[in-house]
Protein backbone atom coordinates (compact mmCIF):
# COMPACT_ATOMS: atom_id res chain seq x y z
CA UNK A 1 0.00 0.00 0.00
CA UNK A 2 1.17 3.52 -0.69
CA UNK A 3 1.94 5.77 2.24
CA UNK A 4 -0.75 8.28 3.12
CA UNK A 5 0.52 11.78 3.74
CA UNK A 6 -2.55 13.91 4.18
CA UNK A 7 -5.91 12.78 5.53
CA UNK A 8 -8.80 15.19 5.36
CA UNK A 9 -11.66 14.27 7.67
CA UNK A 10 -15.08 15.93 7.67
CA UNK A 11 -13.65 19.24 6.58
CA UNK A 12 -16.17 22.06 6.32
CA UNK A 13 -15.16 25.63 5.65
CA UNK A 14 -16.78 28.93 4.87
CA UNK A 15 -16.80 32.67 5.23
CA UNK A 16 -19.08 34.22 7.83
CA UNK A 17 -22.23 32.20 7.40
CA UNK A 18 -21.75 31.04 3.80
CA UNK A 19 -20.63 27.45 3.63
CA UNK A 20 -18.11 26.78 0.89
CA UNK A 21 -16.97 23.25 1.66
CA UNK A 22 -19.26 20.53 2.99
CA UNK A 23 -17.84 17.57 4.86
CA UNK A 24 -14.92 16.73 2.63
CA UNK A 25 -13.15 13.42 3.22
CA UNK A 26 -10.04 12.80 1.21
CA UNK A 27 -6.77 10.94 1.50
CA UNK A 28 -3.66 12.00 -0.31
CA UNK A 29 -0.79 9.55 -0.78
CA UNK A 30 2.82 10.67 -0.59
CA UNK A 31 4.81 11.46 -3.73
CA UNK A 32 1.82 11.72 -6.00
CA UNK A 33 0.28 14.55 -7.97
CA UNK A 34 -3.35 15.13 -7.08
CA UNK A 35 -5.46 17.38 -9.29
CA UNK A 36 -8.55 19.20 -8.10
CA UNK A 37 -11.05 20.00 -10.81
CA UNK A 38 -14.46 21.58 -10.77
CA UNK A 39 -16.29 24.69 -11.93
CA UNK A 40 -15.42 28.15 -10.63
CA UNK A 41 -16.63 28.83 -7.12
CA UNK A 42 -16.94 25.17 -6.16
CA UNK A 43 -14.42 25.55 -3.34
CA UNK A 44 -11.25 24.17 -4.88
CA UNK A 45 -9.13 27.13 -3.86
CA UNK A 46 -10.69 27.27 -0.41
CA UNK A 47 -9.92 23.58 0.04
CA UNK A 48 -6.35 24.17 -1.00
CA UNK A 49 -5.97 27.10 1.35
CA UNK A 50 -7.35 25.04 4.23
CA UNK A 51 -4.49 22.60 3.74
CA UNK A 52 -1.86 25.09 4.85
CA UNK A 53 -4.08 27.20 7.07
CA UNK A 54 -4.01 30.16 4.70
CA UNK A 55 -7.80 30.12 4.68
CA UNK A 56 -7.93 31.72 8.11
CA UNK A 57 -5.98 34.75 6.84
CA UNK A 58 -9.19 35.95 5.19
CA UNK A 59 -11.49 37.85 7.54
CA UNK A 60 -14.55 35.87 8.57
CA UNK A 61 -13.11 32.50 7.66
CA UNK A 62 -14.37 29.42 9.48
CA UNK A 63 -13.12 25.86 9.46
CA UNK A 64 -14.48 22.66 11.00
CA UNK A 65 -13.17 19.11 10.88
CA UNK A 66 -9.59 18.00 10.82
CA UNK A 67 -6.68 17.58 8.48
CA UNK A 68 -3.99 15.09 9.41
CA UNK A 69 -0.56 15.77 8.02
CA UNK A 70 1.74 12.86 8.86
CA UNK A 71 -0.79 11.83 11.54
CA UNK A 72 -0.78 15.25 13.17
CA UNK A 73 -3.94 17.34 13.08
CA UNK A 74 -2.87 20.71 11.74
CA UNK A 75 -5.97 22.34 13.21
CA UNK A 76 -5.03 21.39 16.78
CA UNK A 77 -5.13 24.38 19.08
CA UNK A 78 -1.47 24.26 20.01
CA UNK A 79 -0.24 24.04 16.42
CA UNK A 80 1.29 27.23 15.05
CA UNK A 81 0.03 27.96 11.51
CA UNK A 82 3.46 29.35 10.67
CA UNK A 83 4.99 25.90 11.21
CA UNK A 84 2.27 24.23 9.15
CA UNK A 85 3.07 26.53 6.27
CA UNK A 86 6.70 25.51 6.38
CA UNK A 87 5.65 21.91 5.75
CA UNK A 88 3.03 22.82 3.17
CA UNK A 89 4.26 25.29 0.57
CA UNK A 90 2.08 27.17 -1.87
CA UNK A 91 2.30 28.54 -5.40
CA UNK A 92 -0.29 31.06 -6.48
CA UNK A 93 -2.22 31.70 -9.65
CA UNK A 94 -0.38 34.88 -10.52
CA UNK A 95 3.40 34.83 -10.33
CA UNK A 96 4.19 36.98 -7.30
CA UNK A 97 7.90 37.41 -6.68
CA UNK A 98 8.66 39.85 -3.88
CA UNK A 99 9.23 43.33 -5.32
CA UNK A 100 12.49 45.01 -4.37
CA UNK A 101 14.25 41.71 -3.71
CA UNK A 102 16.80 40.14 -6.05
CA UNK A 103 16.29 36.72 -7.65
CA UNK A 104 18.63 35.23 -5.09
CA UNK A 105 16.90 36.92 -2.17
CA UNK A 106 13.48 35.89 -3.42
CA UNK A 107 14.45 32.26 -3.02
CA UNK A 108 16.62 32.80 0.04
CA UNK A 109 14.35 35.03 2.10
CA UNK A 110 12.32 32.18 3.60
CA UNK A 111 15.47 30.40 4.71
CA UNK A 112 17.13 33.58 5.90
CA UNK A 113 14.23 34.46 8.13
CA UNK A 114 14.26 30.92 9.49
CA UNK A 115 17.84 31.51 10.55
CA UNK A 116 19.70 29.35 8.03
CA UNK A 117 23.45 30.09 7.92
CA UNK A 118 24.85 32.07 5.02
CA UNK A 119 27.22 29.31 3.91
CA UNK A 120 24.43 26.82 3.43
CA UNK A 121 22.17 29.43 1.91
CA UNK A 122 23.87 29.60 -1.48
CA UNK A 123 23.75 25.84 -1.93
CA UNK A 124 20.11 25.64 -0.94
CA UNK A 125 19.18 28.42 -3.35
CA UNK A 126 21.08 26.71 -6.14
CA UNK A 127 19.39 23.36 -5.51
CA UNK A 128 15.91 24.84 -5.39
CA UNK A 129 16.48 26.86 -8.55
CA UNK A 130 17.74 23.70 -10.23
CA UNK A 131 14.71 21.78 -9.03
CA UNK A 132 12.52 24.49 -10.48
CA UNK A 133 14.43 24.27 -13.80
CA UNK A 134 15.38 27.92 -13.62
CA UNK A 135 19.05 27.76 -12.62
CA UNK A 136 20.54 27.81 -16.13
CA UNK A 137 18.57 30.89 -17.07
CA UNK A 138 19.31 32.95 -13.98
CA UNK A 139 22.68 31.77 -12.66
CA UNK A 140 24.45 34.85 -14.09
CA UNK A 141 21.83 37.38 -13.06
CA UNK A 142 21.06 36.40 -9.48
CA UNK A 143 21.45 40.03 -8.35
CA UNK A 144 18.73 41.26 -10.66
CA UNK A 145 15.26 42.04 -9.40
CA UNK A 146 12.91 39.08 -9.28
CA UNK A 147 10.23 41.12 -10.99
CA UNK A 148 12.47 41.69 -14.03
CA UNK A 149 11.98 38.09 -15.20
CA UNK A 150 9.33 36.98 -17.68
CA UNK A 151 6.01 35.63 -16.43
CA UNK A 152 6.94 31.97 -16.88
CA UNK A 153 10.30 32.48 -15.23
CA UNK A 154 8.65 34.36 -12.38
CA UNK A 155 6.31 31.45 -11.79
CA UNK A 156 9.24 29.03 -11.70
CA UNK A 157 10.96 31.44 -9.32
CA UNK A 158 7.90 31.22 -7.08
CA UNK A 159 8.07 27.42 -7.25
CA UNK A 160 11.77 27.56 -6.33
CA UNK A 161 10.90 29.87 -3.47
CA UNK A 162 8.31 27.40 -2.19
CA UNK A 163 10.72 24.46 -2.57
CA UNK A 164 13.59 26.22 -0.81
CA UNK A 165 12.16 25.64 2.65
CA UNK A 166 11.86 21.89 2.01
CA UNK A 167 8.12 21.37 2.32
CA UNK A 168 6.61 17.91 2.12
CA UNK A 169 3.54 19.11 0.24
CA UNK A 170 3.32 21.86 -2.39
CA UNK A 171 -0.06 23.34 -3.16
CA UNK A 172 -0.56 24.96 -6.53
CA UNK A 173 -3.52 27.15 -7.26
CA UNK A 174 -3.89 27.23 -11.05
CA UNK A 175 -0.16 27.81 -11.49
CA UNK A 176 -0.28 27.97 -15.26
CA UNK A 177 -3.46 29.88 -15.96
CA UNK A 178 -1.58 33.15 -16.45
CA UNK A 179 1.10 31.62 -18.68
CA UNK A 180 1.66 30.85 -22.35
CA UNK A 181 1.66 27.23 -23.66
CA UNK A 182 5.44 26.88 -23.66
CA UNK A 183 5.85 28.05 -20.08
CA UNK A 184 2.89 25.88 -19.18
CA UNK A 185 4.47 22.74 -20.58
CA UNK A 186 7.71 23.54 -18.80
CA UNK A 187 5.92 23.85 -15.51
CA UNK A 188 4.01 20.64 -16.18
CA UNK A 189 7.26 18.78 -16.79
CA UNK A 190 8.56 20.33 -13.64
CA UNK A 191 5.60 19.10 -11.61
CA UNK A 192 6.06 15.58 -12.96
CA UNK A 193 9.65 15.59 -11.77
CA UNK A 194 8.83 17.24 -8.46
CA UNK A 195 6.77 14.34 -7.20
CA UNK A 196 9.94 12.43 -6.45
CA UNK A 197 10.59 14.91 -3.66
CA UNK A 198 7.22 16.31 -2.69
CA UNK A 199 3.52 15.70 -2.96
CA UNK A 200 1.83 18.13 -5.29
CA UNK A 201 -1.79 19.15 -5.01
CA UNK A 202 -2.83 21.23 -7.96
CA UNK A 203 -6.01 23.11 -8.79
CA UNK A 204 -6.63 23.40 -12.49
CA UNK A 205 -9.34 24.43 -14.89
CA UNK A 206 -7.66 22.62 -17.71
CA UNK A 207 -8.86 19.02 -18.04
CA UNK A 208 -6.03 18.05 -20.36
CA UNK A 209 -3.58 19.39 -17.85
CA UNK A 210 -5.13 17.36 -15.06
CA UNK A 211 -5.01 14.20 -17.16
CA UNK A 212 -1.44 14.87 -18.29
CA UNK A 213 0.19 15.44 -14.94
CA UNK A 214 -1.86 13.98 -12.13
CA UNK A 215 -2.01 10.51 -10.60
CA UNK A 216 -5.31 11.06 -8.85
CA UNK A 217 -8.08 13.52 -9.54
CA UNK A 218 -10.77 14.89 -7.27
CA UNK A 219 -13.90 16.44 -8.71
CA UNK A 220 -15.57 19.05 -6.56
CA UNK A 221 -19.00 20.48 -7.21
CA UNK A 222 -20.59 23.25 -5.15
CA UNK A 223 -18.56 22.42 -2.08
CA UNK A 224 -18.97 18.65 -2.20
CA UNK A 225 -16.52 16.00 -3.22
CA UNK A 226 -18.27 14.17 -6.03
CA UNK A 227 -15.59 11.75 -7.07
CA UNK A 228 -12.00 11.00 -6.14
CA UNK A 229 -10.28 8.35 -8.19
CA UNK A 230 -7.23 7.47 -10.21
CA UNK A 231 -6.91 10.02 -12.99
CA UNK A 232 -7.04 7.40 -15.70
CA UNK A 233 -10.33 6.12 -14.31
CA UNK A 234 -11.92 9.55 -13.89
CA UNK A 235 -11.18 10.54 -17.44
CA UNK A 236 -12.08 7.27 -19.12
CA UNK A 237 -14.72 5.69 -16.97
CA UNK A 238 -16.10 7.97 -14.26
CA UNK A 239 -18.60 6.38 -11.93
CA UNK A 240 -20.68 9.51 -11.35
CA UNK A 241 -22.80 11.02 -14.08
CA UNK A 242 -22.00 14.54 -12.90
CA UNK A 243 -18.29 13.92 -13.33
CA UNK A 244 -18.79 12.61 -16.82
CA UNK A 245 -20.91 15.60 -17.74
CA UNK A 246 -18.30 17.99 -16.44
CA UNK A 247 -15.23 16.48 -18.04
CA UNK A 248 -16.88 16.05 -21.38
CA UNK A 249 -18.04 19.64 -21.29
CA UNK A 250 -21.76 18.84 -21.20
CA UNK A 251 -22.21 20.52 -17.89
CA UNK A 252 -25.36 21.94 -16.48
CA UNK B 1 9.80 65.10 16.06
CA UNK B 2 6.65 64.20 17.94
CA UNK B 3 4.54 66.30 15.63
CA UNK B 4 5.94 64.37 12.69
CA UNK B 5 4.88 60.98 14.02
CA UNK B 6 1.21 60.94 13.00
CA UNK B 7 2.02 62.09 9.48
CA UNK B 8 4.71 59.45 9.05
CA UNK B 9 2.54 56.76 10.59
CA UNK B 10 -0.40 57.54 8.34
CA UNK B 11 1.78 57.79 5.27
CA UNK B 12 3.50 54.48 6.01
CA UNK B 13 0.18 52.80 6.65
CA UNK B 14 -1.24 53.99 3.34
CA UNK B 15 1.86 52.87 1.45
CA UNK B 16 1.81 49.42 3.03
CA UNK B 17 -1.85 49.12 2.14
CA UNK B 18 -0.92 49.74 -1.49
CA UNK B 19 1.15 46.55 -1.57
CA UNK B 20 -1.05 43.96 -3.29
CA UNK B 21 -2.45 41.32 -0.98
CA UNK B 22 -1.00 38.41 -2.92
CA UNK B 23 2.53 39.53 -2.06
CA UNK B 24 1.65 39.45 1.62
CA UNK B 25 0.05 36.02 1.21
CA UNK B 26 3.09 34.72 -0.62
CA UNK B 27 5.19 35.71 2.37
CA UNK B 28 2.81 34.13 4.86
CA UNK B 29 2.63 30.95 2.78
CA UNK B 30 6.39 30.59 3.16
CA UNK B 31 5.93 30.07 6.86
CA UNK B 32 7.13 33.50 7.88
CA UNK B 33 5.44 35.21 10.85
CA UNK B 34 3.35 38.24 9.97
CA UNK B 35 5.65 40.85 11.52
CA UNK B 36 8.65 39.44 9.69
CA UNK B 37 6.74 39.51 6.41
CA UNK B 38 6.09 43.21 6.91
CA UNK B 39 9.55 44.11 8.12
CA UNK B 40 11.72 42.08 5.76
CA UNK B 41 9.58 41.63 2.66
CA UNK B 42 7.07 44.43 2.31
CA UNK B 43 9.20 47.31 3.59
CA UNK B 44 12.22 46.71 1.29
CA UNK B 45 9.79 46.76 -1.63
CA UNK B 46 8.46 50.20 -0.77
CA UNK B 47 11.58 51.73 0.81
CA UNK B 48 11.92 54.60 -1.65
CA UNK B 49 8.29 55.60 -1.13
CA UNK B 50 8.79 55.61 2.62
CA UNK B 51 11.77 57.96 2.25
CA UNK B 52 9.56 60.34 0.30
CA UNK B 53 6.97 60.31 3.07
CA UNK B 54 9.68 61.03 5.62
CA UNK B 55 11.00 63.97 3.58
CA UNK B 56 7.57 65.47 3.15
CA UNK B 57 6.80 65.23 6.83
CA UNK B 58 10.11 66.77 7.85
CA UNK B 59 9.40 69.67 5.51
CA UNK B 60 5.97 69.95 6.94
CA UNK B 61 6.89 70.08 10.61
CA UNK B 62 9.80 72.41 9.97
CA UNK B 63 7.30 75.05 8.94
CA UNK B 64 4.82 74.28 11.69
CA UNK B 65 4.33 77.33 13.96
CA UNK B 66 0.96 77.38 15.67
CA UNK B 67 1.27 74.00 17.48
CA UNK B 68 4.70 75.04 18.75
CA UNK B 69 3.23 78.08 20.45
CA UNK B 70 1.34 75.71 22.70
CA UNK B 71 3.84 72.90 23.01
CA UNK B 72 7.34 74.32 23.26
CA UNK B 73 5.95 77.69 24.40
CA UNK B 74 8.82 79.74 22.96
CA UNK B 75 11.81 81.08 24.84
CA UNK B 76 14.27 83.73 23.74
CA UNK B 77 16.98 82.76 26.18
CA UNK B 78 19.26 79.81 26.75
CA UNK B 79 17.68 76.78 28.32
CA UNK B 80 19.05 74.88 31.25
CA UNK B 81 16.90 71.76 31.07
CA UNK B 82 14.48 70.27 28.59
CA UNK B 83 11.39 70.92 30.69
CA UNK B 84 11.68 74.66 30.21
CA UNK B 85 10.15 76.44 27.24
CA UNK B 86 12.39 75.96 24.19
CA UNK B 87 13.16 78.35 21.37
CA UNK B 88 12.02 77.20 17.93
CA UNK B 89 12.87 78.76 14.62
CA UNK B 90 9.34 79.20 13.23
CA UNK B 91 8.10 80.84 16.43
CA UNK B 92 11.17 83.06 16.50
CA UNK B 93 10.49 84.15 12.93
CA UNK B 94 6.92 84.94 13.88
CA UNK B 95 7.90 86.95 16.94
CA UNK B 96 10.63 88.89 15.16
CA UNK B 97 8.59 89.69 12.08
CA UNK B 98 5.91 91.51 14.07
CA UNK B 99 8.37 93.29 16.38
CA UNK B 100 8.59 96.52 14.37
CA UNK B 101 12.35 96.92 14.62
CA UNK B 102 14.04 96.75 11.27
CA UNK B 103 16.95 94.73 12.55
CA UNK B 104 14.71 92.08 14.02
CA UNK B 105 12.65 91.91 10.87
CA UNK B 106 15.82 91.33 8.93
CA UNK B 107 16.70 88.52 11.29
CA UNK B 108 13.26 87.03 10.70
CA UNK B 109 13.98 86.97 6.98
CA UNK B 110 17.30 85.35 7.67
CA UNK B 111 15.58 82.76 9.85
CA UNK B 112 13.13 81.96 7.08
CA UNK B 113 16.07 81.57 4.73
CA UNK B 114 17.74 79.12 7.12
CA UNK B 115 14.54 77.06 7.29
CA UNK B 116 14.17 76.91 3.52
CA UNK B 117 17.83 76.01 3.01
CA UNK B 118 17.63 73.36 5.71
CA UNK B 119 14.73 71.62 3.98
CA UNK B 120 16.36 72.10 0.60
CA UNK B 121 19.61 70.45 1.63
CA UNK B 122 17.93 67.54 3.40
CA UNK B 123 15.90 66.82 0.29
CA UNK B 124 18.87 67.40 -1.97
CA UNK B 125 21.11 64.93 -0.15
CA UNK B 126 18.43 62.27 0.14
CA UNK B 127 17.70 62.49 -3.56
CA UNK B 128 21.39 62.33 -4.40
CA UNK B 129 21.98 59.34 -2.16
CA UNK B 130 18.88 57.59 -3.51
CA UNK B 131 20.14 58.25 -7.03
CA UNK B 132 23.52 56.67 -6.31
CA UNK B 133 21.89 53.79 -4.47
CA UNK B 134 19.74 53.05 -7.51
CA UNK B 135 22.66 53.47 -9.87
CA UNK B 136 24.63 51.04 -7.78
CA UNK B 137 21.81 48.56 -8.10
CA UNK B 138 21.60 49.01 -11.86
CA UNK B 139 25.32 48.37 -12.13
CA UNK B 140 24.99 45.18 -10.15
CA UNK B 141 22.12 44.19 -12.37
CA UNK B 142 24.31 44.00 -15.47
CA UNK B 143 27.41 42.64 -13.84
Amino acid sequence: MEKLLVKVQNLSAGFFSTIVLKEINLEIPAHKVVALIGPSGCGKSTFLRCLNRMHEEVPGAEVKGQILLEDQNIYDKFIDPVLVRRKVGMVFQKPNPFPGLSIFDNVAVGLKLMGVKKKVLYERVETSLKQAALWDEVKDILKRQGTSLSGGQQQRLCIARALAINPSVVLMDEPTSALDPISTSRIENLIRRLKEQVTVIIVTHNMQQASRISDKTAFLLSGELVEYEKTSKIFTNPSERKTEAYITGRFG
Amino acid sequence: MLIMLPVVARGTEEILKMVPNHIREAGLALGIPRWKVILYILIPGVASMLVTVLMLSIARIAGETAPLLFTSLGNQYHIRNLNEPIATLPVQIYEFSKSGFEQMENQAWAGAMVLVLFIFFINFFTRISLFFYKKDRVKKKFK
